[in-house]
């Protein structure tokens, strides 16, 4: 099992308010799947996502990805997990301005420490693999809203990682890129990546193998495909 | 990854340009500023040290106090060198007398043309043993100077004189009848030394020009010089002195009571003395630590700008920061990128503030009275240097905004709850009030350093100082029957009446030896004095208060009166009317008090009123040879330029066309304060400077935190906040911020201004004035500021603003 929680809560305090953005969240996901997680704004979705990502930490439960217990890791720690094995693909794309596309796609082989030649050959392999190679020298501003995620889906699957996470991938995308996206995400799955998709988007979800409906911070049902 | 760190901090740095361009320009004038002060102290401190022996070089000085009156002499007797020469062989290698007469100037003549040079001296022949590294162009150091009536010229006065030939072995001629020939030419001295000289002329010379006598212990009107054995302990020396010439014959002769020698480092003289009768006026190392910590303080103004403008344009680069976190990038990761950034500014920012600085510095020359050349540093300082300075630089400025932008968490930042926080950084106001407030201090303290220049210029120095020419007489055409040339003077039109003196007044004066009796015990006496004629007081303008002036005519008791001041009198002990009648005796003979003048400024404003004494010079006739300046009153309506030009016409007649040397009292006076003047300018543009870079920095948070209430400010429109309402919104902040600055100016330059002040015995009383114009200026200069940027904003249409968001 890639992914297991158990009993996973996540609680904020907002002005003295707390909100239960998730709730004994119990979920298994192996290597190889195609998990969305659909429901409406406020659900808990993004918050779900951020915990698996470990972006965020539980307010309790436990969280074990590859086998690792993460909630008692510190911060380095659990950097160092999700930069070896994670990807991210943002609803903002979340490029860099400054940085050509190439650049971009290059960025996190850099942090991991790869030396030049080898960050070379993969960065064209990928921008072969996700149709990007004419767009190398190009920045994100004069790139479409379908080129520059793109980008970002190129930039999160460099490393090999074991999984990939989308937040709303297709949120700012109109329908035909869209669907470029998600078909590229799906052929990425074929060849043995993890993706979990978190949407609000049904004929988005429906990409998936295996499809969790969040509502009030609970998985209300479970769906296969 | 450095390479990308690089291309990302370039590209980042071109692509917030406001932001890089007021921390560049920031930078650039705190760092050109704080070059311009590190050139100047170099400069300073440089003074003297050319000479390889200056270490063991030490000039040895003489003081006597009687009661709180006395002298601290720079200059010396002229037998006193030798005598320690032979006292102290051991320890002194060899001594060097230096003389110049007291006078400034003296003529000098070649052919037919006559020049006044007032850099010529008397020295040993020993000069360059003591004082090496003189590079003679022709002539050598050791043969050149052997024999009377030789001199030694520079480079630049050799051309003056004889432009087309060899200067070496040619006559001149002193005071137009003792031939010189010049023995040596040697290159231009550097500036930086506190004797600066054109032509030396040997010292057994002297006694063609001067009743010399080489036993004569009590005038002092020369500099010596030591050169020291390497492993001489100086104190021990000035004690062995003390005890040899002092301690041991204080029993035969009285006024050697409360007398001391002190032996002075060379390197100190330029920074340190402000003794009586120095060759020149020194600088003093006190303001050199001002302008230290001055350059300091607007190099910490554009540091702070730099960290507070790099913190808050953080916030748009807040998604950045999260996005490298999520894919990789750990703190130090983060902390390496920004500060590549602010290494790569200040790199830019120090290579365009030497350009800067090098295309400046004539001006700044100009300005400071120096003669600095930036390429004699690059000789010492290879320029690679500047680069390991400019990372360092970096790093300190910008540590703190990298390890602040460093700790962004990317879970906040993609939820978008994060923002760098404009309205509630504490921090940064912290800064932004203690940029201002250092602004407002150094404001304040120009504003009061301007302020007692003024005052030092213009106050009542108890003298009538406008319309008073000073000519130079010194010399035997005049000197022969100086009152046939006072007469020729006054048939003048508009003169209204001329003195004789041997000082100038108001700056300077000599120190008579009197002695006087009470209860049958002769007290010995140093007072200040000048000697005058009998017109003294009517030319100056002085007020006697008891007593009377001078009788007018020849008589004995003409010649046998002198007239003290108030001080004296409080001195001795007396009233005005008991001091009328009182005697003292002097090497001239007894002396009566006639009259009592009020207090005047006999030195320039450092000192205070101390007792001093008018000597009049009439009879006895060896006392003209003291005479060494007319002073001349034009009448209030006569027109100036006339009467200088008839004064000419008398003097040519009278010398044979020589250079006439003249300067209006006034002129002279305001001299004195040169360096005051020259500093209180220079500290004038320096805070203009810090205003600038503090402006600046409040330019561009003004504009930051105004754009980030954008959305705020069209809700508010929306609900019915006028111009005004969204104005004092915006510039409220900035106002207290100005506000709370002066509270820590205030004091903070105060006590600095009341230490500064105490230099001077005369000064100008701090008022509020100056803190109040300073506050008023901060809060405009903040008003402004934040109109500028905030009319737009409060012009715009609310939709737009929302739409923005």
């Amino acid at each position: 099992m890639l992914i297991e929680t158990i009993n996973l809560t996540k609680k904020y305090i907002v002005n003295e308010f707390e909100i239960t953005a998730l709730n004994n969240i119990n979920l298994s996901i192996k290597t190889g799947d195609f998990v969305s997680i659909i429901g409406p704004s406020g659900c808990g979705k993004s918050s779900l996502l951020n915990i698996l990502g470990m972006i965020d930490r539980t307010s309790s439960g436990n969280y074990i990805f590859d086998d690792i217990e993460t909630t008692s890791l510190n911060e380095k720690q659990r950097a160092n997990i999700r930069k070896m094995n994670m990807g991210f693909v943002f609803q903002s794309f979340n490029l860099i301005d400054e940085l050509s596309v190439y650049e971009n796609i290059e960025l996190p082989l850099i942090y991991q420490k790869f030396k030049e030649k080898q960050r070379e050959e993969r960065v064209f392999q990928i921008m072969e693999k996700t149709q990007l190679l004419s767009k190398k020298d190009f920045f994100p501003q004069q790139l479409s809203g379908g080129q520059q995620q793109r980008v970002a889906i190129a930039r999160a699957i460099i490393s090999d990682p074991k999984l990939i996470l989308a937040d709303e991938p297709t949120g700012n995308l109109d329908s035909f890129h869209a669907k470029e996206v998600m078909e590229l995400l799906s052929r990425l799955n074929e060849n043995g990546a993890t993706i979990v998709l978190v949407t609000h988007a049904s004929h988005i979800a429906d990409f998936a193998h295996r499809i969790y409906n969040l509502f009030d911070g609970k998985i209300i049902s479970e769906k296969i495909k | 990854m450095l390479k990308t760190f690089l291309k990302l901090s370039f590209r980042s740095l071109l692509r917030y340009k406001e932001y890089t361009a007021i921390n560049m320009i920031c930078l650039i004038m705190g760092i050109s500023s704080f070059l311009f002060v590190l050139l100047y102290i170099t400069d300073e401190i440089s003074y003297d040290r050319h000479f390889k022996n200056y270490r063991q070089i030490y000039r040895i000085n003489q003081y006597f106090n009687v009661n709180g009156v006395g002298e601290k002499a720079a200059s010396t007797t002229f037998p006193l060198g030798p005598e320690l020469k032979k006292l102290f062989e051991n320890e002194v290698i060899s001594v060097v007398r230096v003389f110049n007469n007291q006078i400034n100037s003296r003529m000098i003549q070649v052919d037919h043309k006559k020049y006044n040079e007032n850099k010529l001296f008397f020295v040993d022949d020993h000069f360059f043993t003591v004082f090496s590294d003189f590079e003679f162009i022709a002539g050598n150091k050791d043969t050149s100077f052997k024999n009377a009536n030789s001199c030694i010229i520079t480079e630049s006065l050799a051309k003056k004189y004889f432009p087309n030939e060899e200067a070496i072995g040619k006559t001149i001629l002193y005071e137009s009848s003792l031939p010189l020939t010049i023995t040596g030419v040697i290159k231009v001295p550097p500036k930086q030394t506190h004797f600066d000289f054109n032509i030396l002329v040997n010292f057994s010379t002297i006694k063609m020009i001067i009743d010399y006598h080489s036993n004569n212990w009590t005038w002092n009107p020369c500099w010596t010089y030591l050169l020291l054995t390497e492993n001489c302990q100086p104190d021990k020396l000035e004690k062995s002195i003390q005890k040899a010439l002092i301690d041991d014959r204080k029993e035969k002769d009285i006024s050697l009571e409360n007398f001391h020698y002190k032996l002075q480092p060379l390197k100190d003289i330029h920074l340190k003395s402000h003794l009586d009768y120095e060759i020149t006026k020194n600088s003093d190392i006190k303001n050199l630590f001002i302008m230290l910590i001055l350059g300091f303080i607007i190099l910490l103004i554009a540091g702070l700008n730099f960290i507070n403008l790099t913190i808050s344009f953080s916030a748009s680069r807040e998604k950045e920061i999260g996005i490298k976190k999520v894919i990789g990038a750990n703190k130090s990761g983060i902390v390496y990128q920004f500060l590549t950034e602010s290494v790569i500014l200040s790199i830019f920012a120090l290579i365009i503030s030497l350009a800067v600085v090098e295309l400046l510095l004539p001006y700044f020359n100009q300005l400071a009275e120096k003669d600095i050349r930036f390429s004699n540093y690059y000789q010492h300082y290879p320029i690679i240097l500047i680069i390991p300075v400019a990372i360092l630089t970096g790093i300190i400025a910008g540590t703190f905004p990298a390890f602040y932008l460093a700790r962004f968490e990317p879970v906040e930042v993609l939820r978008k709850r994060f923002s760098v926080k404009a309205n509630k950084s504490y921090g940064r106001k912290i800064f932004v009030i203690f940029q201002l407030s250092l602004c407002t201090a150094i404001f304040i303290v120009s504003i009061i350093t301007f302020r007692q220049v003024h005052f030092l210029k213009t106050t009542d120095i108890g003298f009538n100082k406008e319309r008073l020419l000073a000519i130079s007489v010194y010399n035997k055409s005049i000197l022969s029957d100086p009152d046939k040339f006072k007469n020729e003077i006054l048939s003048i039109d508009g003169i209204k009446s001329v003195t004789k003196c041997d000082y100038l007044p108001g700056i300077d004066h000599n120190t008579h030896h009197f002695k006087s009796r009470r209860n049958n015990e002769i007290i010995e006496h140093f007072f200040p004095a000048v000697i005058v004629d009998k017109d003294f007081v009517k030319t100056l303008g002085l007020q006697i208060i008891e007593g009377r002036d001078y009788l007018s005519d020849d008589s004995i008791e003409a010649s046998n009166c002198i007239l003290v001041n108030e001080e004296l009198v409080k001195f001795m002990g007396w009233t005005n009317k008991e001091a009328i009648g009182k005697s003292f005796s002097s090497v001239w003979g007894n002396e009566k008090i006639t009259g009592v003048f009020k207090n005047y400024n006999v030195r320039p404003l450092y000192q205070p009123y101390s007792p001093f004494i008018l000597d009049i010079t009439q009879i006895p006739i060896d006392r003209i040879s003291f005479i060494k300046y007319f002073l001349i009153r034009i009448e209030d309506q006569a027109n100036q330029a006339t009467v200088l030009s008839k004064i000419k016409n008398k003097w040519d007649e009278a010398t044979n066309n020589r250079p006439l040397e003249s300067i209006f009292i006034s002129e002279a006076l305001d001299m004195q304060y040169l360096s005051e003047d020259r500093l209180g300018k220079i500290y004038g543009i320096l805070s203009l400077i810090a205003i600038i870079i503090a402006a600046l920095g409040l330019l561009g948070l003004a504009s930051y935190i105004i754009q980030q209430k954008t959305k705020e400010i069209g809700i508010r429109k929306i609900l019915g906040a006028s111009f005004g309402n969204i104005i004092y919104l915006l510039s409220k902040e900035f106002i207290i911020l100005s506000l709370l600055s002066n509270l820590l100016a205030w004091p903070a330059a105060y006590f600095f201004l009341k230490y500064q002040l105490k230099e001077f015995a005369f000064s100008i009383n701090i008022t509020l004035a100056p803190f109040v114009i300073a506050l008023l200026l901060t809060v405009l200069l903040t008003i402004v500021i934040t109109l500028h940027r905030s009319v737009k904003i409060a012009y715009h249409n609310p939709v737009k603003s929302l739409r923005y968001e």
